[in-house]
């Protein structure tokens, strides 16, 4: 009888070894997702200042764009640096929704769209939207994995002991874009 | 009777295969040239045939008369087993000609076998590989190669009795640039199979990925190279091709670096299947072609 109850516990601890091993796994492979994230929106930050001066070779009256984009990026870092993915994202979707303003003012003044930094650095931002996207993906796919994992019985006993708490999503937001109503011209 | 694919419009099938020839035309199917050399050697052989089978007539029917009804069992086999050799003769014939045709109408090289490099997984299965018969040249713009593959599982049970199991594929094969083979170590995307979760992962060297969708993973089973960048992987399964391969496609490939090799669990004998398979393989390529660009 003893032995039954030695053996009921050495299969409960070892269980709940292996479940809080497994939720420290996957929560470090939320952060690892997220320092991907990371390095691909420090990547677009710093594209940002040579795109502002190529535009202002071309387009510099159009202060107010360009004031919008600086002070989008600004913003963004600054959500960055918070660690927030929430915040992050919307920062994000703000920039994002200026530097297409921006691209705009290229069909506007034809040397600036002909102008071959521009061109470059438009790749080279539409290439690392790309790998925000993905990063953002993989970040989200594992969030989903590690935020199951912890509300599951009976995996959420040892989440709620060890401290585990949920991470949240991170979701590219454009408010601006989003309020605005779309038009349409048949002329 | 089996449901072939309909057929490519002439501007697709001249996409997919930049060297086809002005007529592409196709007979109907291998069993409709088998019957077409059955008619032909019947005509051409009648008098020999008449006379056969008057004889072997002849000789049961004495045999049974004269009391030897063993004899007449014989010769009756006998004439089966000649007719069910001729039988298939024409119809190997028959398949070899359908598909020489269909080689040259695409501006392939048709050989009947070739060596097998283990340059992905499927290519390494079983005890015996061979190709049975390969189509070489220019498909979707690249040199490659469309391929009959099997291979074969030996096993002796404890009666020492052997058995072989053949497991037949239609492959497709593309080399990838360098420049793209550096960004997928690995990419194996198979049939919706059952497996051993993480423990599966950690006795093999590579990984299961789940994406995002519920219908691609009732479909599919994606797994990965350990070393598998995710950044590269997640861009090439964008959501627009996730959706494609839900929706319109059903392909399966094996690609570890500059080997991209696409197949079917069948050898595919009908030109409008095997023309669909090279477009749908084409489809593929350019997903990793465009993740380069």
């Amino acid at each position: 009888m003893v032995w039954i109850i030695v053996g009921i516990v050495v299969v409960i601890v070892l269980w709940a070894v292996v479940t809080y091993n497994g939720l420290v796994s996957r929560r470090n492979r939320v952060d690892e997702s997220w320092s991907g994230i990371d390095v691909q929106l420090k990547r677009r930050h710093d594209l940002i200042p040579n795109l502002i001066e190529t535009v202002k070779g071309y387009a510099a009256h159009e202060r107010q764009t360009l004031e919008n984009v600086i002070n989008a990026r600004n913003s963004a870092v600054a959500a960055q640096d918070s660690g927030d993915p929430a915040a992050a994202g919307q920062a994000e979707g703000v920039l994002s929704g200026a530097l297409r303003q921006v691209f705009a003012l290229g069909e506007a003044y034809p040397d600036l769209k002909a102008n071959t930094n521009f061109l470059d650095l438009q790749a080279q931002l539409a290439d690392t939207e790309d790998k925000i996207s993905a990063a953002r993906r993989i970040y989200n796919a594992n969030v989903r994995d590690y935020n199951t994992k912890i509300q599951q019985v009976p995996s959420n006993i040892i989440a709620g002991i060890g401290k585990f708490t949920a991470r949240q999503f991170f979701e590219l937001e454009d408010p601006a874009a989003e309020r605005a109503v779309p038009t349409v011209s048949f002329s | 009777m089996a449901v072939t694919a309909s057929p490519l419009d002439d501007a697709t099938l001249r996409q997919v295969f930049a060297h086809a020839e002005a007529d592409v035309t196709m007979p109907d199917s291998t069993k409709a040239l088998r019957k077409l050399r059955m008619q032909r050697l019947w005509q051409a052989r009648r008098g020999l045939f008449l006379t056969l089978i008057v004889i072997t007539a002849v000789i049961a029917l004495l045999s049974a008369a004269t009391g030897y009804p063993y004899v007449a069992g014989v010769v009756l086999f006998l004439a089966v087993v000649t007719w069910l050799i001729i039988w298939g003769v024409q119809a190997s014939r028959a398949t070899r000609d359908y598909l020489t045709r269909y080689a040259t109408t695409r501006g392939l090289t048709y050989v009947e076998d070739g060596d097998v490099n283990a340059s992905v997984p499927l290519y390494g299965r079983g005890d015996k590989r061979e190709f049975e018969r390969r189509f070489t040249g220019t498909i979707a713009g690249q040199p490659s190669a469309l391929s009959h593959y099997t291979y074969t599982e030996v096993s002796t049970d404890s009666e020492g009795r052997r058995t072989e199991t053949d497991y037949d594929y239609t492959t497709l094969e593309f080399p990838l640039p360098p420049a793209v083979a550096a960004r997928f170590a690995g990419v194996y995307l198979s049939p919706n199979k059952w497996s051993f979760g993480k423990l599966q992962d950690k006795l093999s060297h590579d990984r299961k990925v789940e994406l995002e969708s519920a219908d691609f993973a009732k479909r599919y089973t994606l797994r990965v190279r350990d070393d598998q960048d995710d950044v590269a992987l997640y861009e090439l399964f964008s959501t627009t091709f996730i959706d494609r391969l839900t929706r319109e496609l059903e392909i399966h490939w094996e690609q570890v670096g500059p080997s991209l090799v696409l197949y079917r669990r069948k050898h595919e004998l009908d030109a409008n299947d095997l023309d669909r398979f090279c477009l749908e393989g084409w489809h593929v390529l350019q997903r990793y072609l465009e993740e380069h660009q």
